[in-house]
């Protein structure tokens, strides 16, 4: 197989490996389908849309341009009579519209959970509803979320009014947003991965800076307003934001920690502190390159219990993308409260063989509250490491994915008074064939290791994961079956505890239905992280302890073109009132 | 405070033993000893059976400390199917020096080649200790279509140093060129009364003046990085490598290939 690899590129010819295939036709089928659930509207489509249909010619384009700019198309045979064959408009029909003038969409989700084990709270319900209403240019929504427990119908709320723009003014968004810069270090999502088996390429930040906040998460949204002003290649994106977070004080009213749950048990510890921000980032890109400066001002109406952090502070950033054919160098710099955080790394070879390096260090105390760049655990303050990663394809249809993260915390962290160390290792082998493949990773992590001077005080926890994954095609199923073993040690008190999952995911789809069932079974002294299907729009994580069998089935019908409906449950069987139901409806009109 | 800690280890832990694991150049550094994948004279210092004709001279500060300079210096040339090599290090300290100096001979005969080194080391230690001892090492390297294999035995004569053993120390590694702009090697090393060190190191020509090299190390973990600036016959390699509890060690080599 190797041979072949070499042969092709002695004679300079183009071959695509499984991956490039798997990648073209996925993505061609992912917009075609994306283009049938918003078709596109021929009386308004400028020729860049046009194009992206793949039956339409140059030609067939520029001949529906011509026509309309004095007629208006309403019906099918109107482009058979403009000269675009019958087999290309049969084609076609799924793919375009005629509606003149307005585009006006309408999607709802409205989800409901019942949590068995929070039966005893007095509102045993959460709920969450989204609404997003689309004209023209313009986008309007409306999202609400109450927890179990919580007495407010609409305990969180996001709003926003979005205008998108092809010229000078690129977007505006006034209501509640997310803002994203940079390699994250100042502004970010918080829940963008940082490690995974695509080890090249989850630890580089490739952001769009604005974007309405349709999340349930009911924490570090901005609300306020936020523009994209593009002058040729360069973006000016200012800011602002005046919000209210909910936090915990302590007796002379300083903040001591923030509220990270979305739990509102106690009205008086909701919205109880404010925090506004203003700002500007500006971002030159010319062709693939990319440089930033981004400034905010940042004041909290409450002081902070530790000293050194301060209520009013202002934050600076540089970041920079430098691309090389696609292997690009980046980073970001920032300064804030005297501190300073930075991240860079850069990416080089070749298809066949990819790596990735990456580098961080951030001061103890930086302000982390907004910022999600790349760090060893959810916290990036008082860290320096470095990280690198590589992605070989030795041959058709195989990949090795291995990553090596190294980090230290020069200063005081969780035990005793001592700086503390942790790497992690982590390959990953996948082949795949025709109608099934194989994943086996193993993953080591040796967490929080610190050893002191006179080696009278030593900690070293270490979690080792070994999986293997498989997957078969028949027909219209798909079964997954995973074995996963974790073992972990504690070096110092010599506590070794070890666990086993293995489950079974099968999922039926036909026409409008899609069935998708698991039953995990596991005996462990460890935790085991399991992701699991669900609902569209909730990403969840299940944590199994123990001995036990746990499983859950999905459904999803599409019984109107332009409705579906959704529904999950999901119960271990071993342990009492652990069920968890959920039903979703999402239209689209 | 941390100079401190170094000169204690060295002064009282046998320098080979004491997880410094000090490479011989700096492409060295970047690999994390992995030899195969840059062709370098130094490399026999670590598999004699390496035939790689050329000076190389490298420099560093360990851990970045000034009063803590190491210096190598590699000799190696080909006549017909004879290597030989000649290659010294010296570690220079006010209160503690150390050298090795060695001499190699390796054959290469079809696909294979074997060598083997003499190395006498040489440690002192102000008002403490002097102590010298003669080690002998073997390599062992086989070509096979892109793959290129090697395994060494360092100290196969269990030599003494200070009343206690040496260690010994084995280091398998294979090298695959993917493509001819990319290569990948992979390494175990195992050290007496050590666990296994497991390696792996990558190297990408960007250009023809450019290389670029990075390595793993598992046990004790390490990651370094290099860059090699090649103008015509001198090769320029600048690395650094980390540790866990030390500051970065910073190596500079030069090379000259005959």
């Amino acid at each position: 197989m190797l041979t072949i690899v070499l042969f092709a590129e002695d004679s300079e010819e183009k071959i695509f490996s499984f991956e490039d295939e798997t990648y073209h036709s996925t993505e061609l089928s992912d917009l075609l389908q994306s283009i049938k659930k918003n078709p596109i509207n021929v009386n308004m489509a400028d020729e860049k849309e046009l194009a992206l249909i793949p039956w339409l010619s140059e030609k067939d384009i520029q001949k529906i341009i011509l026509y309309r700019n004095s007629y208006k198309i309403s019906r099918l045979e109107d482009l058979t009579e403009i000269g675009i064959d019958a087999v290309t408009v049969n084609e076609l029909k799924d793919y375009i519209t005629f509606r003149l003038a307005i585009d006006l969409k309408l999607k709802q989700t409205s989800r409901l959970e019942y949590h068995q084990p929070k039966q005893h709270l007095p509102s045993t319900l959460k709920y969450f509803q989204k609404t997003i209403f689309k004209f023209n240019n313009f986008k309007l929504g409306f999202i609400s979320q109450k927890d179990e427990g919580e007495k407010d119908p609409i305990d969180f709320y996001s709003y926003f009014l979005e205008y998108s723009g092809k010229d000078l003014l690129k977007k505006v968004l006034i209501g509640k947003y997310r803002l994203a810069l940079g390699q994250g270090i100042l502004f970010a999502p918080k829940l963008g991965m940082s490690k995974s088996g695509a080890a090249t390429s989850t630890p580089v930040k490739k952001f769009n800076p604005i974007r309405p906040y349709t999340s349930s998460y009911e924490i570090w949204e901005l609300e306020g307003a936020a523009a994209n002003i593009q002058l040729s290649s360069l973006s000016i994106i200012p800011f602002f934001s005046n919000t209210f977070l909910s936090a915990n004080l302590d007796t002379l009213d300083c903040i001591t920690s923030f509220n990270e749950s979305g739990l509102h048990f106690d009205d008086d510890k909701k919205n109880n502190v404010q925090e506004m921000i203003y700002g500007l980032a500006t971002k030159f890109s010319p062709t693939d390159h990319s440089f930033g400066i981004n400034f905010a001002k940042i004041n909290f109406d409450h002081h902070f219990n530790n000293p050194s952090r301060k209520n009013e502070y202002s934050a600076i950033s540089t970041d920079f993308i430098i691309n090389r054919s696609g292997f690009p160098v980046f980073g970001e710099i920032a300064y804030a409260q005297k501190k300073t955080a930075g991240v860079m790394g850069c990416k080089f070879g070749e298809n066949n063989l990819r790596h990735l390096l990456l580098i961080r260090h951030y001061q103890k105390d930086f302000p982390t509250w907004h910022g999600n760049p790349f760090s060893s655990q959810s916290r990036f303050d008082n860290e320096v490491g470095i990280y690198y990663g590589i992605t070989i394809i030795p041959m058709d249809r195989t990949k090795i994915n291995c990553y090596f993260d190294l980090w230290s915390f020069p200063e005081t962290r969780y035990f005793e008074k001592m700086p503390t160390v942790g790497s992690e290792q982590f390959i990953q082998i996948e082949k795949k064939f025709v109608a099934n493949s194989i994943r086996i990773s193993v993953q080591h992590k040796d967490k929080e290791k610190y050893i002191s001077l006179d080696e009278a005080k030593i900690r070293d926890f270490e979690r080792t994961t070994f999986r293997a994954d498989w997957w078969q095609n028949i027909d219209n199923f798909r079964f997954k079956t995973r074995c996963e073993l974790v073992t972990e040690y504690l070096a110092n008190d010599a506590i070794h505890e070890s666990g086993i999952l293995v489950y079974e995911e099968i999922k039926w789809k036909i026409d409008k239905l899609t069935l998708i069932g698991q039953v995990a079974v596991y005996h462990s002294d460890v935790l085991h992280y399991m992701y699991e299907h669900n609902v569209d729009g909730i990403m969840q994580n299940s944590i199994l302890k123990g001995d036990g069998a746990y499983s859950y089935f999905v459904m999803k019908y599409n019984f109107l073109q332009s409705m579906e409906l959704q529904f999950k449950v999901s119960d271990h069987w071993n342990t009492k009132d652990q069920m968890r139901m959920y039903f979703q409806v999402v239209s689209s009109f | 405070m941390k100079l401190f800690i170094i000169i204690l280890l060295l002064i009282f832990t046998i320098l080979s033993a004491i997880d410094l694991h000090l490479p011989s150049s700096a492409v060295h550094n970047a690999t994390s000893g992995l030899v195969l994948i840059y062709p370098s004279p130094s490399a026999a210092s670590s598999n004699p059976a390496c035939y790689f004709p050329g000076i190389e001279t490298s420099a560093t500060y360990l851990f970045s400390m000034e009063d803590l300079p190491f210096y190598n210096f590699h000799l190696q040339y080909k006549y017909r199917d004879l290597g030989f090599h000649i290659g010294s290090s010296f570690l220079a300290h006010p209160l503690y020096k150390e050298s090795s100096s060695m001499f190699t001979i390796n054959y290469a005969y079809h696909e294979f080649t074997v060598g083997s080194s003499i190395r006498y080391l040489y440690n002192m230690v102000e008002e403490y200790h002097e102590d010298s001892a003669l080690l002998v090492d073997i390599g062992l390297l086989w070509q096979n279509g892109n793959l290129l294999t090697g395994l060494s035995v360092r100290n196969t004569t269990h030599s003494h140093f200070l009343e206690e053993q040496l260690p010994i120390v084995y280091l398998w590694e294979s090298c695959f060129s993917i493509t001819n702009k990319s290569r990948i090697s992979v390494g175990l090393e195992k050290e007496t009364n050590f666990d296994f060190a497991f390696k792996i190191a990558g190297r990408y020509d960007i250009h023809k003046v450019l290389t670029i090299l990075s390595s793993y190390q598992y046990e004790p973990d390490r990651i370094g990085v290099g860059a090699i600036f090649n103008l015509s016959k001198i090769n320029i390699c600048y690395s650094i490598r980390t540790h866990q509890y030390l500051s970065l060690n910073h190596y500079i080599s030069i090379n000259y290939v005959f």
